[in-house]
């Protein structure tokens, strides 16, 4: 763990001094991760890779003001959440209630998903409030801490622990209906 | 024990947050609460389930777009390039200027490989075509100083190229960090 954290490191330093490998290779270890992240909020691929793509231009841009002390992969995420809520914000998308004027969209579940047990949760996951999908993929997925989730979000660490309670609840009462 | 409270001990000992009291006082509970332990295998279903969910990934070719918007396809390595630029002008000054073969052993080589001796030629016309840019002042004999010369017009000649036919990627100071990024429960 503290290797990897290590070479992330080094990763970043030499990724300041313009080096395109570094940033072939950051790019290689966070865009999977970020453009699922982006995608599950998103649920629309082409809007997923622009917002993944602008998330990594702004990511390498302001890398020389990165605070070195802290977890990288938190800050890309923030500037993955700030970039997605701009997304929401011009397309004039309410962020918290966008799944009550929103359909379900299958395009995830039927182009990636094969498994009946994934296809599932990814249907469930996608009928939960925007809010509750993110802190569900932060804290399950990609398995941040409250406290790191707290950072990315801006939100208090009780409101995440309420609402994920929530949203796995709900999730739980999804998946059970569409069974 | 309500069931509510329960509900709220099997979330926090699913994120590790219950403390060794919590865990026995729900253990006790699950062992006799069939309501409680279906709650339970479901939470703990979806937890396994979400820690398995996929990873999607962009369409081929995202790394290279994004390189070039960040303009590293323009970035010319001149540092690299000026190492190999002064190193080769460097050898060839110094092998003509100090070579341990007598001219009449070249000589000899040369005529016995035609296809060499031509090789050699261009070559000569070339060094001696540069030779006339770079070290304008040099005349026939080669001093210690014409190689030094040469070497730090090699490097400038190298940098003013480099700057001159491609741009230096600048990176934007003037970009939003997400620092100061919008709070989106606020607006």
């Amino acid at each position: 763990m503290k290797n990897n954290i290590e070479k992330v490191a080094d990763l970043i330093e030499q990724a300041r001094k313009n080096d395109e490998d570094a940033c072939q290779k950051i790019l290689n270890l966070y865009k999977g991760r970020i453009f699922s992240y982006v995608y599950r909020m998103v649920r629309n691929f082409h809007d997923a890779e622009d917002i993944t793509f602008d998330t990594f231009i702004k990511c390498f841009k302001a890398l020389g003001r990165f605070d070195t002390s802290k977890k990288f992969s938190t800050w890309l995420f923030t500037i993955a959440h700030n970039t997605t809520f701009d997304f929401f914000r011009k397309n004039k998308q309410e962020y918290e209630y966008l799944d009550e004027r929103h359909g379900i969209t299958d395009d995830i579940v039927e182009k990636s998903e094969k498994k009946r047990k994934m296809a599932q949760i990814e249907k469930a996951l996608i009928q939960l409030p925007p809010l509750d999908r993110e802190l569900v993929v932060l804290f399950h997925k990609e398995e941040y801490s409250y406290q790191e989730i707290s950072e990315i979000l801006k939100i208090p660490v009780t409101t995440i622990k309420t609402r994920l309670h929530r949203a796995r609840k709900k999730l739980s009462r999804l998946i059970q209906e569409t069974k | 024990m309500k069931h509510k409270t329960i509900e709220i001990l099997i979330q926090k000992s699913l994120d590790f947050e219950a403390n060794a009291e919590e865990e026995k006082i729900l253990q006790a509970h699950l062992s006799g609460c069939k309501e409680c332990q279906r709650f339970y295998q479901e939470m703990v279903q979806i937890q396994k389930a979400l820690y398995g969910l996929t990873e999607f990934y962009p369409e081929h070719g995202f790394n290279e777009r994004l390189l070039k918007k960040l303009g590293f396809r323009k970035i010319f390595a001149w540092t690299k390039t000026a190492k190999v630029f002064a190193g080769a002008w460097l050898a060839s000054i110094l092998l003509l200027a100090f070579s341990p073969l007598p001219g009449k052993a070249i000589n000899q080589i040369l005529t016995s490989a035609p296809a060499l001796m031509r090789i050699v030629n261009t070559g000569k016309v070339i060094i001696s075509s540069l030779s006339h840019v770079v070290m304008p002042f040099a005349k026939n004999s080669f001093d210690i100083v014409w190689p030094i010369i040469g070497l730090v017009s090699s490097i400038i000649i190298t940098y003013f190229f480099s700057k001159a036919i491609y741009p230096v990627r600048k990176l934007d100071a003037n970009i939003k960090s997400p620092a100061q990024g919008q709070d989106f429960l606020t607006g």
